[in-house]
């Protein structure tokens, strides 16, 4: 049981760092701005694996929901591409 | 380049194989023993203890009762800490007064998949938000959780239809305002009732060592949990408020912002 909850937590946090990755290194903002909700995804499940139930729920609205939605709004004021 | 990527990967390989092996033998998460540690033994004895009321809080969600009992004052400062944010925000805004849309303009939308399944998501996010909030003290849940997921429902009719389509619903911002200010009245209400029982602030039961009699908690099937259901009810009202009036302010167009400000910029 320990095991499965390891191997699982294993592919959620590589997921997780994956899509940060992707996050920081991509161009396009809105594009990093999914990323980052992927990767809340990802740190979402991590949670219920954990077994902290409470924290996942408040997780998923804040992560995916309203941070996103922020950032998005923050992007509407800027430009869309990142620029060297 | 390629190195630099190649070695951040196995670094971060590193890192989240430490990470899980530290949350799984350490000291919090997945706990491979079947011993339960004297701290958690505790709670999960005497959070919802029938026959030794002792230390009880009436809820068997033990969550949810550190939050509002046995740890209460510091919920209710965080709180405080969101409204007052809240409250900053509006004051960077500074637009409570009504701004008069187009009229004869249609507004704008998108198209009839999106706005179908809006509507069929929004019924049932806010569904359930209400379940977490109104069952919060028996389910995994609670006030904040279930505050956060309602906002995602205005979010969505926001981005969908308009907001103009939010407002015809009833939520503008002075309403969305008041509630959320009525929210924390009444926290800061139940908070302080015990006081005129000779009791401790924030007291949810009975204890021995003081004269408050305890807050009702129901029978089997309507547990209340003394403070705690009316408590996790306030806090959804107030976070649910919260988010609703920063992200009505946030979809004001700019040019209502400009047409406001107008007067305040200094011109040398």
């Amino acid at each position: 049981m320990i095991t499965l909850g390891l191997i699982l937590l294993m592919y959620l946090f590589t997921v997780a760092i994956v899509f940060t990755y992707k996050a920081i290194t991509e161009k396009d903002l809105v594009k990093a701005i999914i990323f980052s909700a992927s990767q809340s995804v990802a740190y979402g499940i991590a949670y219920a694996v954990l077994l902290a139930p409470d924290i996942m729920l408040a997780y998923i609205a804040v992560g995916i929901g309203i941070y996103s939605v922020i950032l998005l709004y923050v992007v509407s004021k800027t430009e869309r591409f990142e620029r060297e | 380049m390629k190195a630099v990527k190649i070695s951040f990967i196995i670094f971060m390989s590193l890192v989240i194989i430490l990470l899980v092996l530290f949350l799984s033998y350490g000291t919090v998460g997945y706990s491979p023993k079947e011993v339960i540690r004297g701290l958690g033994e505790f709670f999960l004895r005497e959070s919802y203890n029938l026959y030794e009321r002792t230390w009880w809080a009436a809820s068997p969600e033990v969550v949810n009762a550190a939050l509002w009992d046995y740890r209460g004052l510091d919920t209710v400062y965080e709180t405080t800490v969101f409204y007052l944010a809240v409250i900053g925000c509006v004051t960077v805004f500074r637009l409570l007064k009504e701004y008069p849309s187009k009229a004869g303009k249609k507004p704008y939308a998108l198209t009839v998949i999106v706005r179908t399944v809006s509507k069929i998501i929004f019924a049932a996010i806010i569904l359930i938000s209400a379940v977490i909030a109104f069952h919060g003290h028996v389910t995994p849940g609670g006030g904040f959780q279930a505050g956060s997921a309602f906002a995602i429902a205005p979010l969505m009719i926001i981005a969908a239809f308009s907001r103009e389509f939010v407002e015809k619903l009833g939520l503008k911002i002075n309403l969305t305002h008041a509630l959320k200010s009525i929210a924390l009245l009444g926290i800061t209400t139940i908070a302080l009732i015990p006081l005129f029982y000779l009791g401790f602030i924030l007291q949810n039961q009975y204890k021995p060592w003081s004269f408050f009699p305890g807050f009702p908690i129901g029978g089997v099937l309507t547990l209340v949990s003394g403070t705690i259901f009316p408590l996790n009810v306030a806090e959804f009202i107030n976070i649910a408020m919260g988010f609703l009036t920063i992200f009505l302010l946030i979809s004001i167009p700019e040019y209502v912002f400009k047409k406001e400000i107008k007067g305040d910029i200094h011109e040398p």
